[in-house]
């Protein structure tokens, strides 16, 4: 078939086939509405290379629950299975079957608006790591099916910033192709066009089946099938009940083979191998509208046998769940999808396994132990899909089940399970609620499910930051998991006390619990707990200022996490990294950070929440604008958790940004609001700040001794060993501030050059002018930026020197890059060490990365 | 999207020759931006070519910024601006 108009769409495809061949995989996004030719586009550019190029086709399939990683199921050859395994060797392996060492391949991976989870993880997998594969990846997908927070956005999203990702959107034809299609058909042109707005499936539709134009596709597919003769028409309807693509052998147990041929020959139908599909799904759903109810369910019932006939089961019990249940088959639907939803859940497929639980739940009118059982699977799978609200109400139901039935113990671990959805949907209370209800029944029994209580228990404690309990409790949970063989009670329990240790000051006790935590979740395979105890550990050293030793837990955590597609994980310690940048004064990285959460509005609330309080404040401190949307967005989330590490994040930014613009009515009350509670949780950091910005605000309040250091320090009035103290916490902006607070013209004149480096723009205005109102002289007025980006004097061929000195490059690589003899270069690399006043190299490259003179990811230097 | 001014100095002016070399400059900011998805709309400079105003459509002030250090130009001040028009007011 001839595809007219996609010439300039085939050459482009050409080019990053040319592009991946020289070992920079290139995945292209090829998107279009339903019927506008992505699939003939694919695949008349898959038959142009056959030959040259190896190429490898998957589709994903239109069923409510599909089949996990169907596609690359697609790509094996006979015989060949995908390594299961760990999620982390899942991923892996999708990615090992599209590359071949040095050869170039063409993967082609279709109707991705249909993927099941585990296909959407491995496709934003080997999105960001197209590198060192020689293989171009063709994705499609509807982009009218893909409404906004549909988790196949969210995955497009994230891989249309990655490097070598592409999008190509395949247009409707012009008119002028739509009229030379109709002469052909001897169609009026005018009213074809006008009838089908360009779309190459339903203007083939509408000429191949002659006559009037019907008003919409679905006509057009229907009046196609009525030409057929009596036995086509049976074909066509049965293949409509058995799927969009199937193996023909199914159809040829339920149709004649003169039907089936004439389908084929009309076009209906496509041959593809073994295999035969419909022209398009469209057509498929438009036949099915026609098929009674009766008919569809015999027909079901009839693909059904076949299937199982055929003895594939494991393989087989997605699809023969779905005819079981359309057959009314309710005895066989409820076997084939506890299969189906058991090997979705291995596959880490968790809403395509939710999906066959619902409706294993859905078909049959189950005892009630049977359908608590199954309701408590439902709700696992639930929950990691991140369905929350359903996981919450299967559990629930459960629960009344196992206390109806007396179970007590069955009743105590669906409490325990249901504590996790609720804390993550953030309704503490309820959690509260249930943790009490799990201890009362657990109390004093001999059973693990007493330690995962009390595990539950010490969390909800941490979470609170009631640290003491929290350790209490913790202890007492350790205790009993070890004693009742409960390792996740253990790993839950090392992870509450050890964050609480932290947070109370015992910081080597608690990163010594979190690390057990950690190794032995690793040694059970739970990578969710594993990142957990790391991400616990970065987060809660942050909160207390300790920037340092959080820095490489939290950078270790967002590296784990991302390996394995841990979301929920990988937000949240990023957030947290761009609170320690923010405060390292490493804004650009800092807003890198937080944008790539804030991208989506899909993160949970609380990484949104530190996400956004890290911009707020950013953007305050360099004096750019929309620093109140982001707080003001940040308070609306914090506000309903009612937690201080929540609230007072925000609320501290807050007051910061209201000193800097000169309102001190609002930085007393933001300050002020969470005080209190600052204090009752004996928090050193939060209470430090805050009772800061209040003295600022010429309150007369009580510091407690208690308070972190440099924040005591600089509100007695130690300018000078405030600064070093914030200078030993990585914090170059507090340290100006407090010298910036003095009345000595020294120490004012160096916090003016370090803000100015940092570009504060707001507070070298203010220092400036406290400088000028002591009388001191030479103040700069204005900006200046050449001294603000190369405080040593450095030229700029000096600056690109050190730059690449900087990312590690000899003398030679240097003059070669730079196109000058390596005698100039040495030159230069003298001048270097002598206007920055160090004796060798190694210097010169540590006070560059201090001044931030050092290579920026992948940027030019900037000229001066 | 919103609409940002930004402030620069020139330490030694802003001089774009009107040449093949000026033009595919500029060309080439253009395309650094719409990278970030920023639009440059059009700047306003003073006489002595010290001082530059320059008025963009972007998603953030980060994304002024990020495409600022791809060109590599200096950045005073970044204000969120609206349109103030006389004929709004007819």
């Amino acid at each position: 078939m001839e595809l007219l108009e996609r010439d300039e769409l085939l050459r482009e495809l050409d080019e990053r086939l040319a592009e991946a061949a020289t070992g920079s995989g290139r995945m292209v996004l090829v998107a279009g509405e339903a019927g506008i030719g992505k699939t003939s586009l694919v695949r008349a550019f898959a038959v142009r290379c056959a030959g040259r190029v190896l190429v490898l086709q998957g589709a994903c399939d239109p069923l409510a629950t599909p089949r996990p990683l169907g596609p690359f199921l697609d790509m094996l050859a006979p015989g060949e299975t995908l390594a299961a395994g760990t999620r982390a060797e899942q991923l892996a392996a999708c990615r090992e079957l599209i590359a071949r060492e040095g050869e170039p391949l063409l993967a082609i991976i279709e109707d991705v608006h249909w993927a099941d989870e585990a296909t959407l993880d491995a496709l934003r997998f080997i999105g960001r790591r197209l590198q060192g594969m020689s293989t171009l990846v063709l994705v499609t997908y509807r982009d009218d099916e893909v409404p906004v927070g549909h988790p196949v956005r969210l995955v497009l999203g994230d891989l249309s910033g990655a490097p070598g990702v592409s999008r190509l959107r395949v247009p409707p034809l012009s008119p002028g192709a739509v009229a030379s299609l109709a002469s052909a058909g001897g169609v009026d042109p005018g009213s074809l066009y006008e009838s089908t707005r360009g779309n190459p499936f339903f203007v083939t539709e509408v000429v191949a089946a002659g006559g009037g134009i019907p008003a919409t596709v679905q006509d057009a597919v229907l009046v196609r099938a009525s030409r057929l003769s009596a036995a086509g028409q049976e074909a066509v309807r049965e293949a409509a009940v058995i799927g969009f693509r199937f193996e023909r052998e199914l159809l040829t147990a339920m149709a004649t083979a003169a039907g089936i041929d004439e389908c084929i020959e009309r076009g209906l139908l496509r041959v593809d191998g073994g295999f035969l599909e419909f022209r398009h799904e469209l057509a498929r759903q438009a036949l099915l509208t026609a098929i009674p109810p009766s008919h569809f369910a015999e027909a079901c019932g009839r693909v059904m046998a076949q299937l199982i006939r055929r003895g594939d089961g494991q393989a087989d019990a997605a699809r023969i769940a779905y005819y079981a249940e359309g057959a009314g088959e309710t005895e066989i639907a409820l076997e084939y999808a506890e299969l189906a939803g058991t090997r979705a859940a291995e596959l880490r497929a968790h809403r395509e396994a939710a999906g066959q639980f619902r409706r294993a739940l859905r078909v049959a009118k189950l005892p009630p132990r049977r359908r608590a059982e199954l309701l408590a699977k439902l709700a696992n799978e639930a929950h990691e899909a991140d369905q929350l609200e359903e996981a919450i109400g299967a559990r629930r139901e459960a629960i009344g089940i196992w206390r109806d039935l007396g179970e007590d113990r069955l009743r105590a671990e669906q409490l325990y399970r249901i504590v996790t959805s609720l804390v993550s949907s953030g309704r503490t209370k309820d959690a509260e609620e249930a943790c009490s209800q799990a201890l009362e029944l657990t109390e004093g029994k001999e059973w693990p499910e007493a330690a995962w209580a009390r595990s539950s228990f010490a969390s909800l404690r941490m979470l609170n930051r009631d640290n003491e309990e929290a350790i209490a409790a913790g202890m007492r949970a350790l205790e009993l998991g070890e004693r009742l063989g409960s390792p996740e009670a253990v790993i839950a329990a090392l992870n509450a006390m050890g964050s609480a240790r932290i947070l109370v000051g015992k910081t080597e006790a608690g990163l010594a619990d979190l690390r057990r935590s950690s190794e032995l979740a690793r040694s059970r395979g739970a990578e969710g707990r594993e990142v957990l105890a790391m991400v616990n550990a970065g987060s809660s050293l942050g909160e207390m200022g300790e920037f340092t030793q959080a820095e490489p837990l939290l950078v270790a955590a967002i590296d784990f996490a991302l390996q394995r597609n841990l979301d929920n994980q990988l937000h949240y310690a990023t957030a947290w990294l761009a609170q320690v940048r923010t405060y390292q004064a490493r804004w650009s990285e800092a807003s890198d950070l937080a944008g790539s959460i804030l991208r989506f509005g899909t993160a949970a609330p609380i990484s949104q929440i530190t996400a956004l309080a890290a911009l707020g404040r950013l953007r305050a401190r360099r004096g750019d604008p929309e620093a109140g949307d982001a707080l003001d967005r940040a308070l609306a989330l914090a506000r309903p958790t009612g937690t201080l590490q929540r609230l007072a994040i925000v609320r501290a930014a807050r007051a910061e940004l209201a000193g800097l613009a000169g309102d001190v009515t609002t930085m007393r009350d933001e300050a002020s609001n969470i005080y209190a509670l600052a204090l009752e949780q004996r928090h050193p950091w939060y209470a430090g700040e805050l009772a800061y910005w209040q003295r600022i605000a010429g309150v007369d309040v009580e510091v407690p001794l208690w308070v972190a250091e440099p924040w005591r320090l600089q509100m007695e009035g130690m300018h000078r060993r405030a600064a070093d103290a914030w200078l030993a916490l990585q914090c170059p902006y507090e340290a100006a501030r407090a010298l910036s607070e003095s009345d000595d013209e020294g120490d004012l004149r160096e916090a003016l050059t370090t803000f100015e480096r940092l570009g504060a723009r707001p507070m070298v205005a203010v220092t400036a002018r406290r400088l000028r109102e002591m009388g001191a002289r030479d103040v700069p007025r204005g900006p200046r930026s050449s001294t603000r980006d190369n405080p040593a004097g450095l030229t700029g061929r000096e600056l690109e020197v050190l730059r690449l000195l900087s990312a590690g490059l000899p003398n030679g690589d240097i003059a070669r890059k730079l196109s000058l003899s390596t005698r100039t270069v040495d030159h230069h690399v003298a001048a270097v060490l002598r206007k920055l006043d160090v004796r060798n190299r190694a210097e010169a490259v540590a006070l560059a990365a201090r001044l931030d003179l050092g290579p920026k990811d992948g940027q030019p230097p900037a000229a001066t | 999207m919103p609409r940002y001014l930004v402030e620069r100095t020139f330490e030694g002016g802003l001089h774009i020759p009107m040449t093949d070399a000026g033009a595919s400059a500029v060309m080439g900011v253009v395309a650094n931006n719409s990278e970030l998805g920023v639009t440059w709309v059009h700047s306003y400079v003073s006489d002595d070519k010290l001082r530059t105003y320059c008025v963009y459509d972007g998603p953030s002030p980060e994304a002024i910024r990020k495409a600022a250090e791809c060109n590599s130009l200096p950045i005073d001040r970044i204000t969120r601006v609206g349109v103030l028009d006389p004929y709004f007011y007819k």
